[in-house]
């Protein structure tokens, strides 16, 4: 299929999510293209995490359009947009606590491999398996956590348990990502690292991100384009160096130090 | 019409007394978030102190009455808040053990005092005609205990809009750390509710009793059943509607009645009434007004066996080895025919393990599924199929009751799911066991295989197959499907978002697993050479998942204790009430493992060495070490907070 860049990536248009009176995301409109790194940030309750929600299908949006490559997914239960190739880490990380680091990386292409026919959950061929266990290695090595390959998810750190997280999706090999808070629990040379692996999934594989983030520094830094969302609305978009000059943004944040600076040092 | 009015009338009557029942459950789960499954067991342990009062101890009515809701509920009240309280902490799954393992635990002890079989309960409410509506009487029992439903619903209505009290309860389940701020104790909160909850509970248990004219303590525990169908209509959340949905149930119950009276193909359809309301309305109430209430605990996961792989290899290998000789020791002898018993429950608790821990799903009528094997056996081998044949189509026939149960498992988790399977395991007993398609009203016949009459040839017979399913669950559990299966326990919405269906996996886990069952069910039935509905009785379902809770977290112990505890040990007891006193420690075990299901059996020892501990050290030095403890990296399961995230839709 051909698409336009226009059409590429993730879109969405117009969405709201109401929560009873509360408007929790109150039409937004996003394009985050395929190879692109794409941030959205906003201080804390602006509906960040609701609007994932609502582009990954565990809620149900009241009104507005998701759509992946150009199609409308607005209507498709989550694994059939996840098969769509859309994939996503949590804030609050939903590892696999009862297998290894290695297998909750393989299940990452074996869920995806199961889908939803039967026959496929109960018995796979060696090449599948091959398959399955390249794309775990590589995934784990890409985010360098091949050392804990045998640990248990609950023994890790939470920027461990971060990571892990992170080399399901990407073991998935789904085209476009959605990383939820993927730094916070991260160290300073952990943080620096994972940049580069953003870096590597967008510019060598040419995998599209859209990534929810509160460290400004990494957010400026590796970003091609960034959404800021206040109270559930947009309230300006552009690249690192309009975001860190915009006097909008730096209201939203007021008050909040090590956001200030971030913004000052990029505008700077 | 007239000839509705009887009907009517005790529909109505028997209905307030469900709704009472209901309110007292409806009120305790949503202060504690622990639904209690004992319930009806409660409103038995009511009736029955009742029964002692005047009946042996000959008090006057009035006296017993008030002795009962007036001290009994509230000292069972205290109690069951303490319990409460341990299980506040444990995810879902094992808060229905532990109220499973009351359930058991609080009818064993009435059996063990008052005997199995019913008993005549004298009416004590006064029996004269009230007035006469269209030519039936109406007598001043039926209004007296009508009035007695609605005045205590307004009661406690009014004691929640009014009192500050019952705003506090209101609180207490949101969030009780934010209610200690406010200056009300969570504790003395939910103390209150508990009471309040028992004492309605043991009301309700007098006033049906004596309805009934009599006092059974497995009909009242039943009464239970017929209080959840007020509660769904209730949605487990309102008080008042529990007395109109208590009433809609008895009405519903007493026309059915009547309506098929005409039919003897729908008989006992009347008793299976309240639980098809629970069913319908789990299957009909939208998602999202069913949420559970409380914090909802992840499962910690199951580390990794500590033994090497070639100890634990040796391990199974002298089990195997021991197993095999078995018909040869000297202790066996006469016992063969219990160890056969137990060999073919081996594949019923792999089974359940495989659907209870391996994918932290859960079913209350377990035991049903091993009821229609052994149905399938009989039906198939009467029309003359071989034996293998007919066991593996008695397992067969499980597949579609699975597919039925894995409707409201792909609907609902947790709680509401464990009410769906009770129900569905209750109606199968109540309301087609007695068929002509099942077991009839005498027993079906069922034969063990041509050359395996003797007990010891089937033994080995019925080994290989136990130690079939014991490695059909291990192959599963190393599979791609163990890991999905795994993962479905952990996390249903990683799956999903990974391109899971998680439907699927749970459809596919509950085939699998009633299949197993009816396997088993089919075993065990050919043992007897007949089997009747009392072979299958529903609360063997219950008792068998309290003792798989007490069997350890693995496969291979599944397979090995639980049977063992389950079968070999009564049988070298012998003695029936030392039995139904095992049977309670399995119970009081099973609330325990509930208890601690978030560590380990040294949890409570612990807990224990270190209050004493602090009582020695001084109260400033336990402040300190609780202060660590606290800011420590905890590696207890973490609350999931925040509304729940829907898994599917």
């Amino acid at each position: 299929m051909l698409l336009t860049p226009a059409e590429s990536g993730l879109q969405l248009k117009d969405l709201v999510v109401r929560f009873g009176g509360l408007v929790a995301v109150d039409t937004v409109s996003l394009h985050a293209p395929a190879a692109r790194l794409t941030g959205l940030i906003g201080p804390n309750g602006a509906g960040k995490t609701t609007t994932f929600n609502a582009i990954t299908g565990l809620n149900r949006p009241t009104s507005g359009h998701v759509r992946l490559n150009g199609q409308d997914i607005s209507k498709l239960p989550p694994q059939a947009r996840a098969q769509r190739g859309l994939g996503r880490t949590f804030q609050r990380m939903e590892l696999f606590d009862s297998l290894t680091v290695r297998e909750n990386v393989a299940l990452g292409r074996e869920a995806g491999m199961a889908g939803s026919n039967p026959l496929r959950f109960l018995r796979c061929g060696a090449a599948e398996r091959r398959q399955v266990r390249t794309a775990a290695t590589e995934a784990m090595e890409l985010s360098g956590i091949t050392a804990l390959a045998d640990r248990r998810p609950a023994d890790l750190s939470t920027g461990q348990r971060r990571l892990v997280e992170l080399a399901r999706v990407i073991a998935s090999g789904f085209g476009m990502l959605l990383l939820d808070e993927p730094s916070s629990g991260l160290d300073k040379a952990e943080t620096h690292r994972f940049g580069e692996t953003l870096r590597t999934l967008v510019d060598e594989r040419g995998v599209g991100i859209l990534c929810v983030e509160h460290d400004m520094a990494l957010v400026m830094r590796v970003c091609d384009y960034i959404y800021v969302l206040d109270f559930g609305k947009p309230i300006f978009n552009g690249t690192a160096s309009q975001v860190a000059g915009s006097p909008i943004v730096k209201s939203a944040y007021l008050g909040s130090e090590a956001v200030e600076e971030a913004l000052a040092g990029r505008s700077a | 019409m007239n000839e509705y009015i009887p009907y009517i009338i005790f529909g109505v009557t028997s209905g307030a007394v469900f709704g009472i029942s209901a309110m007292g459950l409806v009120l305790t789960y949503k202060t504690s978030g622990v639904f209690n499954i004992a319930h009806g067991a409660v409103c038995a342990a009511g009736a029955y102190v009742f029964y002692s009062l005047r009946q042996q101890a000959d008090l006057p009515w009035p006296v017993a009455a008030a002795l009962v809701v007036c001290v009994f509920g509230p000292l069972m009240g205290i109690v069951l808040e303490r319990l409460a309280v341990a299980f506040s902490g444990v995810p879902t799954a094992f808060k229905i053990v532990g109220t499973v393992g009351l359930l058991v635990a609080l009818q064993s002890l009435i059996t063990l005092i008052y005997g199995s079989t019913s008993r005549v309960f004298d009416p004590f409410l006064p029996q004269g005609e009230a007035f006469s509506v269209s030519g039936t009487k109406v007598n001043y029992e039926q209004v007296i205990i009508l009035l007695l439903g609605f005045a205590a619903a307004g009661a406690l209505v009014t004691f929640f809009r009014l009192s500050r009290l019952g705003t506090a309860m209101r609180g207490v389940v949101d969030d009780p750390a934010l209610l200690d701020l406010t200056g009300d104790s969570p504790t003395r909160v939910r103390r209150y509710a508990w009471i309040i909850g028992s004492s309605f509970a043991a009301m309700s248990g007098v006033l049906f009793a004596s309805t009934q004219a009599q006092i059974d303590v497995n009909v009242l525990t039943l009464l239970v059943v017929q209080a959840f169908g007020a509660a769904t209509i209730a949605r487990f959340q309102s008080l008042p509607l529990c007395i109109v949905g208590g009433i809609v149930v008895g009405l519903l119950q007493k026309l059915v009645s009547k309506e098929i009276t005409a039919y003897p193909d729908l008989q006992g359809l009347d008793l299976a009434t309240p639980f098809i309301v629970l069913f319908i309305g789990l299957l009909v109430i939208p998602r999202r007004k069913l949420v559970e209430t409380g914090r909802q605990i992840r499962a910690k996961a199951v580390p990794p066996s500590r033994v090497p792989r070639p100890f634990r290899a040796a391990g199974y290998g002298t089990t195997l080895l021991v197993a095999l000789a078995i018909p040869q020791l000297w202790f066996v002898g006469a016992h063969l025919p219990a160890y056969n018993q137990a060999l073919t429950q081996v594949t019923l608790f792999v089974s359940l393990h495989l659907l209870v821990r391996t994918s932290g799903q859960i079913s209350l009528c377990h035991f049903g599924f091993a009821a229609i094997g052994a149905i399938g056996l009989g039906h198939m081998q009467g029309y003359g199929m071989p034996f293998a044949l007919a066991v593996i189509i008695g397992g067969l026939l499980c597949i579609p009751p699975a597919l039925l149960i894995a409707i409201p498992a792909i609907r609902l988790s947790g709680l509401y799911l464990a009410l769906a399977t009770l129900g569905f395991g209750i109606m199968l007993a109540q309301f087609c066991y007695g068929k002509s398609y099942m077991f009839g009203f005498g027993s079906l016949a069922t034969e063990r295989p041509a050359g395996f009459s003797d007990d010891e040839t089937y033994y080995y017979l019925l080994l290989g197959v136990a130690v079939a399913s014991v490695i059909a669950v291990l192959v599963i559990e190393r599979s791609r499907l163990g890991r999905v299966l795994r993962g479905l326990s952990d996390s249903p919405v990683a799956l999903q978002t990974l391109g899971l269906s998680v439907n699927v996996a749970r459809v596919i886990v509950f085939c699998i697993s009633g299949f197993m069952a009816g396997i088993s069910g089919a075993l065990y039935g050919s043992l007897f050479g007949s089997v009747s509905a009392s072979t299958f009785n529903y609360v063997n379902s219950l008792v068998i998942l309290a003792v798989l809770a007490i069997s350890g977290r693995r496969v291979m112990s599944a397979a090995i204790v639980a049977p063992v505890l389950l079968y070999v040990i009564p049988n070298y007891i012998g003695d029936p009430d030392m039995n139904t006193m095992l049977q309670m420690a399995f119970g009081l075990a099973a609330m325990f493992a509930a208890a601690n299901a978030q560590g380990g059996w040294d949890v409570p020892f612990t807990r224990l060495a270190e209050r004493s501990s602090d009582r020695l050290r001084g109260p400033a030095e336990a402040r300190l070490r609780r202060l660590e403890a606290h800011d420590g990296p905890s590696d207890k399961a973490q609350p999931v907070h925040g509304p729940r995230v829907p898994v599917t839709r």
